[in-house]
């Protein structure tokens, strides 16, 4: 199925900032690719709650399974809070990390090869003119 | 028509500029309040979700009043949104009575003056401090004046509202022919010398949230048992963000012990049930409380379409849209969306 996604150089290693968006359109979708300490990740520039620019929010990490009355905090770099209603979705998935949000943001594979960072994308079909 | 408009009863406008207050302030106070531990508290006057929330800083929409209009308002076809200063939800937390009148008529000064001329959609509902009910009637008499008024916003005392102590207030209101809007604040549970929630003073954030309606319930029950409806017959009083679905078996429940302590209020010449339908009013938020199947019973059971009102809570992150009303039945989300509302807030039909 891989092989049917088309993938688009967003540019090299080097180019991204840690923790920093930088937004593609990318056949037709507002893409934002993201550096993180835990790796590249790119996602669909569009909150799934009320379609924000999710892009423009802030990556971190989240609260992980604990005992009551102590946090834990991890997946740093991991997650993307969206800048509108402050709910988080995992880069990796798409998956919300809580709340009433029942759709993914659209989250795309990133490949890394040779210092060049590429999205896969799958092409839409060609609408008649 | 009026049946087909879409009433918005709980819009969150903030102030997020404290000096925007103090502008509205005689001068005096303005010093008064003009120090630095004020104007940083006042930027956080807004303790509705209280330690641990997940939400944002104020959202940009809720300090421009042409913002969220056209944020909210147009793409959504609200034809009227009821302003409902949550800054000002909890001002019974404060133990200055002139002070925090002083602060509540700024406060409804400044959503006037900056909200109101901005767009003919708005109305206000004023707030009013609890501590002194004289003063705060003689607040209600004078913004009644303004049309564009639809309600009162009342902080609880620390009395129960069927206390003798805000009689100035309900006399006032129901002269008016304003509604009280009662609306949690944050302070509710979580501060000494707040009303409540059961059990004491809860840990959990999640924990406040879920009794929130607790005081709907405690209040709504002093107010018939104790005969305020029957002292005030015009008071409409609504209940915000507690949702509607306890209201069933609690109203079932008050109708129960009338008839058992019959004897302990014979002024009561209605069933509460009945009472219930007549002078209060529940809003919608949060929709997301309400179960998949049982909706249409649910709203049966609740007499939806003499008590339910849809109220967004826009701008603040747990909102709900107008599009969420869709899966009420035909008959009842028509009134839910707003025919109630055009007739429990006060809406004078213009000249």
């Amino acid at each position: 199925m891989t092989a049917l996604l088309e993938r688009h150089r967003v540019g090299a290693v080097e180019d991204f900032e840690i923790d920093r968006f930088r937004v593609f359109e990318l056949d037709g979708r507002s893409i934002g690719v993201v550096r993180t300490t835990a790796g590249f990740f790119a996602i669909r520039n569009t909150c799934p709650h009320e379609g924000a620019p999710l892009c423009q929010g802030q990556v971190r990490g989240t609260m992980l399974p604990s005992r009551p009355g102590s946090f834990r905090w991890g997946r740093e770099g991991q997650v993307v809070r969206c800048p509108w209603h402050g709910y988080d979705f995992y880069l990796g998935s798409g998956e919300c990390v809580f709340g009433e949000v029942r759709d993914r943001a659209i989250a795309y594979r990133v490949e890394v090869r040779r210092g060049e960072v590429f999205v896969r994308v799958k092409p839409r079909r060609k609408r008649a003119a | 028509m009026a049946e087909m408009l879409t009433i918005d009863c709980d819009l969150h406008p903030l102030v997020t500029d404290p000096a925007e207050l103090l502008a509205c302030m005689p001068v005096a106070w303005r010093k008064h309040f003009d120090f630095p531990e004020f104007l940083a508290a006042a930027a956080r006057v807004d303790r509705y979700r209280g330690v641990g929330s997940p939400a944002l800083d104020p959202p940009p929409v809720s300090a421009d009043p042409r913002r969220l209009a056209a944020a909210y308002l147009d793409p959504h076809r609200i034809d009227l949104g009821l302003l409902v200063p949550i800054q000002g939800a909890g001002l019974n937390a404060r133990v200055d009575p002139d002070a925090t009148a002083v602060l509540a008529s700024a406060i409804n000064r400044h959503f006037a003056d900056r909200w109101l001329d901005a767009d003919p959609r708005y109305r206000l509902a004023v707030v009013v401090a609890p501590h002194d009910p004289r003063r705060a009637a003689r607040e209600i008499r004078a913004w009644a004046k303004d049309p564009r008024v639809a309600a009162v916003l009342l902080p609880l005392w620390t009395l129960p509202m069927g206390s003798s102590h805000y009689f100035p207030i309900y006399a006032a209101a129901q002269a008016a022919g304003l509604p009280l809007i009662v609306h949690p604040s944050g302070v509710e549970g979580q501060y000494q010398g707040a009303q409540q929630l059961g059990g004491g003073i809860h840990r959990a954030v999640g924990t406040r949230q879920v009794l929130v309606h607790e005081l709907a319930e405690s209040s709504i029950s002093s107010l018939v048992f104790e005969g305020v409806f029957v002292r005030y017959p015009e008071l409409r009083v609504v209940f915000s963000e507690c949702s509607f679905a306890w209201a069933a078996a609690f109203t079932w429940r008050l109708d129960k012990e009338a008839r058992n302590f019959y004897f302990e209020m014979p002024w009561m010449k209605e069933l509460p049930s009945a009472q219930f339908r007549r002078h209060v009013r529940l809003t919608t938020q949060p929709l997301g409380a309400l179960p998949e199947a049982g909706l249409d019973e649910l709203l049966s059971l609740v007499h939806a379409s003499e008590t339910v009102m849809f109220g967004s809570h826009f701008p603040l992150y747990d909102h709900d849209l107008p599009a969420a009303l869709d899966r009420l039945p035909g008959g009842v989300r028509e009134s839910v969306r707003g025919g109630l509302a055009a007739s429990t807030l006060r809406l004078p039909v213009p000249a």
